[in-house]
């Protein structure tokens, strides 16, 4: 497609805004280009954090001869014709204002040459302008050159981080494309140390390999996407490989390189119990959309995407994970360190095939999914808080309010389910008293609490009147529990409602921690857990329980 | 005679309160550590359970006993009472401990006229025992009184707050101090000159100081700690900033404590080289930092000053101690400034 | 302090006194157990601040004096005695008590008797006696009702009513409500209402289990104590502060179906349910349906559980009037039926959501109210 000035209208549509922010916006623009233009190897060469020089290379399309200095102009690209264009973009630089907008702020060359010319079209401009044109030879392919960058702005030269920010930044845009585009051998030197290089062989577990390195990609499990758009493919790490922070959640549209709030929230809950707080996974999420059910055009730098069904990609991406989470859960294989929590672990199969991205095959047939404990002895309660209990291989201590909680979260949620949720009537109607802040979630909220076996009803200013509560709670402080819940509940949005009554309900119905217990009602708190669904996790997400299995046992008396 | 010494205001409210039989059914003292809390509350306590004819008389049964821990209606609920069953220090006051008080505030009191609860450290109580603490607060038995004490009252629920009648506790002046020091006989002068200056207005440290020798060695150590790392290198104050960012996680209290230390440290340098010897805090050390002195400038004290606070502040915040610590570490200043 | 007493009624009297030591406390001294002469005899005493049991025994008394020594300490080595005389001397300068029995002996350090709470004096209220079997009956079947949560203080105890020449008991825990009327052999000068915490009760019950004797019972509600004097023995116990809800509007003035079943049958039955019920929350359902012209009435007790399968039992009845279904939780029904000494209870319901009412049937004196559980049916 030939470079031509867009259309004012086009022009227009397109939301105005500075495109280069700091050295990575500038790397991610040029390698975007590349993309488009077909490359199968793209090279990234950064220094001094990518003020001094930033680099990119790529046996691309090339642009001709008569059309490079129109590539310069603001709003040219080649890549879209007029508004139709827009609406099933699917180059990912369209925007047609990385060239301009990086001359504006830097020091640029260009060296291009387009299949069947002779030789090459050298250009360099500065202040955004073009300085001098000449002839170069050069295979098929672009390099820009960006040099001296923010220069001429020392404000925004200030605003820069240090150079091992930047050249981070710089690195994960392209282990991001890295990711992204497993096809194309991506190479990227930090001055000239070589920081990425990916083999373009395809593979994806391949880039992950490069990028996360071997362990992480070890535990990676392949998403099978569905046939229907949209599909969701890629890799999801097991529970067990987590980190403290968002960073490395990547996602894809169409192969476009996305920050979605809504894509993190779906994987996080599709995660939801099988981390602990505060922990988030290793994801590599590509979603494939018709174009017109997504809008890239909402930000400037387009890292922000919008659905047309946001509903449905929430759910195909959480249906996606979830499954790839269970069914890689169904093999347990308990590997505990010493102090380490009994983390469902990776499947020892899936990872001796090496980096295949392929499944494997009927050779292993897929177990059935369940991530039952084994049938464990009780020993005894240590601290009144853990039970000790001995499996077929080693030694199981057990937190007894995390086990009871997670026997407990299921039973109501299952009770729920079925509608039978077992209510105990009061003798005498109590009246509960609530603050503002209270009076607001329960007033919106009252009549849904009749699911869980409170009949609430508003009673005047600031109290409720209550007929029944859920014969779990009859015992214990359920007014003390509502008034906590409701807090927490205005504290904003936390997710699931019913999951987060549920979980307030089972934590003040459990055992607490330093309650002794007898022999018999830790035998039965065991047998209820071994029947559980998810035994390793509470429903906070914290472990249950710790394994020493009987080698570890071995290896610590030293007797191997 | 009320025990405590130097708050005259929250003391005269307390007794115009007493005369009039206004008691309120909660109040809340809030002052730093050591600065009388407990002793005033113990005050009020013997005031409402006397027997003799000037309460809180200090000789009768009940006052001694009260003073004593010994009476059965004055409870004291911190971190360390109630026995647990297991004796282990508790990282927060906790619900149960909160029930056993809401218990027995429903009993009439034992021997005495008033059950009076003390809960030290309120502002440890955990969010649940503050709910459960609040519907006491709300609904309070005859003759009953609660009285917390915090060094912090801004992360106690403003909901228990606004229920309890508020008295602030202030500093002393470091010549009252010392006075009391003296009269008491507890040390000899100069001893009550450093410790009241040591002390920071807080008389209850400085008596501690006095009675127990462990804390001034404790002090002795620290300093020579601060002039090893200020002397030593990167890798040696990396190593501290770690130790005590592990100290962070146990006791929080104590890397403060640690800080303040440091910041009367600097400050008396500061002084020092502005030729205000006389004010300093660390005054048997006022050679040794004199000395010290001479290798920094004026402009290197104060920004290494700021850098304390601030990392003081931070920590408050909750940021990453070891990150804090080892940023506190770096702004060392280097000698040889002038 | 200098005497001897016999190791077998030292040891009564500690185990009489050991329930009233403190668990849990802010005041460590009430871990421990006060030893006093008293006249010719040994005192004994302990407290939790709630309830405080003192207990006398015979002794051999030289040396006036009192201590106090740490509870659980002094009991386990009196009990591993023989029985035989056991010489006790106190140390007054070290505060250290001498035991000596047979060829065994120890000393074990105690704490100034003048720090021990002193043991309040009841004095100034209103008496009365009542006789050991009719209170023994009253406590067993009221205190199981009380609140054992706190949020309502007042239901941890149980509320007595003193009136003329009758004690009413009551106990209600929000779910369930069980008032019992008995006798006072001795009327009362004035209406008095109190509420003792059902702690203490459950202390006097056990206390008076092998005593023929009647309790004598003094109480001031405006001290906020009570005072049960038996043989040897005196119990004292703090009021809990506060009005107890009025009991009698919850207490159903009619009902559209009454069964008539014989106590063990229903217990055994809904023992069994319960057992199956155990996975949940104890449902157990019954139905009663009356007899026809031909066949008995019935009540039909099952419970069911996802994981262990059904039960269903069938008890024989005299029913009047309609076909009735309700719910209850297990445990409100075993904890009544197992107190009843009769050998027929009625049980008498309206609708599945109201409470339903079980009495006695041949006495007057006891009533038991049970809100039930609301299912699906």
């Amino acid at each position: 497609m030939p470079i031509k000035a867009l259309d004012p209208k086009v022009v227009a549509r397109i939301a105005a805004g500075e495109v280069v922010e700091r050295p990575a916006s500038v790397v991610k623009e040029l390698v975007e280009n590349a993309l488009d233009a077909g490359s199968s190897q793209i090279s990234v060469e950064v220094r001094g954090g990518g003020v001094s020089l930033i680099k990119v290379a790529d046996n691309g399309s090339g642009i001709a001869s008569a059309e490079v200095e129109l590539a310069f102009d603001r709003y040219a690209t080649s890549k879209l014709e007029n508004l139709d264009d827009l609406e099933s973009i699917q180059s990912l630089g369209f925007r047609g204002e990385a060239l301009p907008s990086i001359t504006a702020v830097a020091q640029v060359d260009m060296v291009t040459c387009a299949a069947g010319e002779r030789a090459g079209t050298y250009l360099a401009l500065k202040d955004g302008a073009i300085a001098s044109r000449s002839s170069q030879g050069r295979p098929q392919g672009t390099t820009v050159t960006v040099a001296n960058l923010f220069r001429k702005i020392p404000a925004r030269l200030k605003f820069l981080k240090s150079v091992a920010t930047e050249n981070a930044h710089i690195a994960n845009v392209v282990s991001q494309y890295a990711l992204a585009f497993p096809e194309v051998r991506f190479s990227l030197s930090i001055d000239g140390r070589a920081a990425l290089r990916t083999s373009g062989s395809g593979r994806l577990i391949d880039s992950i390999v490069e990028v996360y390195g071997a362990e992480v990609a070890d535990s990676m499990i392949e998403l099978k996407g569905e046939a229907a758009m949209p599909q969701v493919t890629g890799r999801i790490g097991s529970p067990k490989v987590n980190r403290s922070g968002r960073g490395y959640l990547s996602f894809f549209v169409n192969r476009r390189w996305v920050n979605s709030r809504l894509l993190a929230r779906a994987v996080e809950e599709a995660y939801h119990g099988l981390l602990m707080v505060g922990r988030h996974p290793i994801t590599v999420i590509n979603i494939s959309l018709p174009l017109n059910e997504v809008d890239v055009n909402i930000h400037p730098t387009k890292s922000e995407v919008k659905f047309a069904n946001e509903r449905a990609i929430f759910s195909a991406v959480q249906r996606a994970v979830r499954q790839a989470l269970t069914e890689q859960i169904a093999v347990p294989r308990v590997e505990a360190a010493v102090t380490r929590p009994v983390f469902p672990s990776a499947v020892r199969e899936t990872a001796t095939i090496p980096y295949s991205g392929v499944a494997p095959g009927p050779a292993f047939p897929p177990p059935t999914p369940s991530m039952a404990l084994p049938v464990l002895r009780v020993l005894g309660q240590l601290d009144n808080s853990y039970i000790i209990a001995e499996g077929p291989d080693g030694l199981y201590l057990i937190d007894q309010h995390a086990a009871h909680e997670r026997i407990l979260f299921e039973r109501i949620s299952q009770q729920r389910l079925r509608r039978e949720v077992e209510v105990q009537g009061m003798l005498e109607p109590m009246t509960l008293e609530v603050s503002p802040r209270q009076e607001a979630v329960l007033r919106s909220r009252y009549q849904d609490l009749n699911e869980f076996g409170f009949a609430i009803e508003p009673f005047g200013d600031k109290t409720f009147l209550v007929r029944a509560v859920p014969a779990l709670l009859h015992k214990e402080d359920w007014a003390g529990m509502l008034r906590e819940l409701l807090d927490s509940l205005s504290e904003g949005d936390k997710g699931d409602w019913a999951e987060e009554v549920t979980i307030s309900m089972a934590c003040h119905s459990a055992v607490r921690a330093g309650q002794s217990l007898s022999d018999a009602e830790m035998q039965e708190l065991v047998r209820q857990l071994e029947q559980s669904d998810t035994p390793h996790t509470c429903p906070h997400g914290r472990p249950t329980m710790i394994h020493l299995s009987s080698e570890q046992l071995k290896k610590q008396f030293g007797r191997t | 005679m009320w025990q405590v010494v130097g708050q005259s205001r929250a003391v005269t409210l307390l007794q115009r309160n007493l005369e009039r039989g206004s008691i309120a059914h909660a109040y809340l003292l809030v002052g730093p550590p050591h600065v009388g809390k407990m002793t005033l509350a113990l005050d009020l306590a013997r005031a409402l359970n006397c027997q003799g004819a000037e309460p809180p008389c200090g000789s009768c049964d009940a006052c001694q006993k009260i003073a004593g821990g010994k009476h059965a209606d004055v409870q004291i609920t911190g971190l360390d009472s109630g026995g647990n069953g297991n004796n282990k220090p508790r990282a927060e006051i906790s619900i149960d401990q909160v029930r056993e008080m809401q218990h027995s505030s429903n009993l009439p009191p034992f021997e005495g006229r008033h059950k009076v609860f003390v809960i030290d450290g309120a502002e440890l109580m955990s969010n649940e025992a503050a709910n459960c603490l609040l519907k006491t607060l709300e609904e309070p038995s005859e003759g009953v009184i609660f009285i917390l004490l915090t060094s912090n009252d801004s992360v106690l629920p403003a909901t228990v707050v606004s229920r309890c009648q508020r008295l602030e506790l202030h500093p002393l002046a470091t010549s009252q101090v010392e006075t009391v020091l003296n009269e008491r006989r507890l040390v000899e002068p100069p001893k009550a000159e450093l410790l009241a200056r040591l002390c920071h207005g807080r008389l209850g440290w400085a008596m501690l100081a006095a009675a127990d020798d462990n804390l001034l060695q404790q002090r002795a150590e620290l300093i020579g700690r601060l002039l090893d790392i200020t002397s030593g290198d990167n890798g040696e104050r990396f190593d501290y900033a770690s130790r005590l960012a592990a100290q962070f996680s146990q006791n929080r209290g104590s890397v403060q404590e640690v800080l303040d230390l440091w910041l009367d440290w600097w400050r008396d340098l500061l002084l020092v080289k502005l030729g205000s010897g006389d004010t300093i805090t660390n005054v048997d050390q006022k050679a040794a930092l004199v000395d010290m002195g001479r290798g920094y400038s004026l402009a290197q004290i104060r920004s290494f000053i700021n850098s304390i606070q601030a990392a003081g502040e931070q920590l408050r915040q909750n940021a990453n101690p070891r990150l804090v610590l080892e940023v506190l570490m770096l702004n060392i200043p280097g000698r040889g400034g002038v | 302090m200098k005497l001897s007493c016999l190791q077998e009624n030292l040891d009564r009297g500690l185990s009489v006194v050991g329930r009233a030591v403190a668990v849990r406390t802010t005041l460590p001294i009430t871990n421990n157990v006060l030893l006093a002469t008293d006249q010719s005899r040994l005192k004994l005493a302990a407290t939790n601040l709630e309830m405080a049991v003192s207990c006398w025994i015979g002794a051999k008394v030289e040396e006036e004096g009192a201590i106090t020594v740490p509870a659980r300490l002094l009991s386990e080595f009196i009990g591993s005695l023989p029985a035989e005389k056991v010489d006790i001397s106190l140390s007054p300068q070290t505060k250290t008590v001498g035991l000596k029995c047979a060829r065994f002996e120890a000393r074990i350090s105690g704490v100034d008797a003048k720090d021990f709470p002193p043991i309040p004096k009841v004095e100034g209220g209103v008496t009365t006696k009542v006789e050991v079997e009719a209170l023994r009956q009253g406590i067993a079947r009221v205190v199981f009702a009380a609140a054992t949560e706190e949020s309502r203080p007042v239901l941890t105890g149980v509320d007595a009513v003193f009136e003329g020449d009758l004690l009413t008991l009551a106990a209600a825990d929000g779910f369930r409500l069980a008032v019992y009327k008995l006798p006072l052999a001795k009327a009362v000068s004035k209406k008095t209402e109190v509420i003792i915490p059902a702690r203490a009760l459950g202390e006097l019950n056990r206390l008076i289990a092998e005593q023929e004797e009647a309790v004598e019972i003094m109480v001031n509600p405006d001290k906020g104590q009570a005072l049960f004097s038996l043989k040897n023995v005196e119990l004292v116990s703090q009021l809990i502060q506060g009005t107890f809800p009025n009991y009698s509007q919850l207490i159903p003035k009619s009902s559209t179906t009454k069964a008539v079943i014989s106590v063990g049958d229903f217990l055994r039955a809904t023992k069994t349910a319960s057992i199956f019920a155990r996975d949940g929350s104890g449902i157990v359902r019954l139905v009663v349906t009356p007899g026809g012209e031909m066949t008995p009435g019935k009540v039909v007790v099952s419970a069911r559980s996802e994981e262990v399968g059904d039960d269903v039992g069938e008890i024989d009845a005299m029913v009047e009037g309609e076909e009735a279904k309700i719910a209850f939780n297990g445990k409100y029904l075993t904890d009544v039926l197992s107190v009843l000494g009769e050998a027929q209870v009625s049980l008498e319901t309206t609708n599945p959501s109201s409470p339903g009412v079980l009495k006695p049937v041949g006495v007057d004196n006891y009533l038991h109210v049970v809100m039930p559980m609301f299912v699906q049916w």
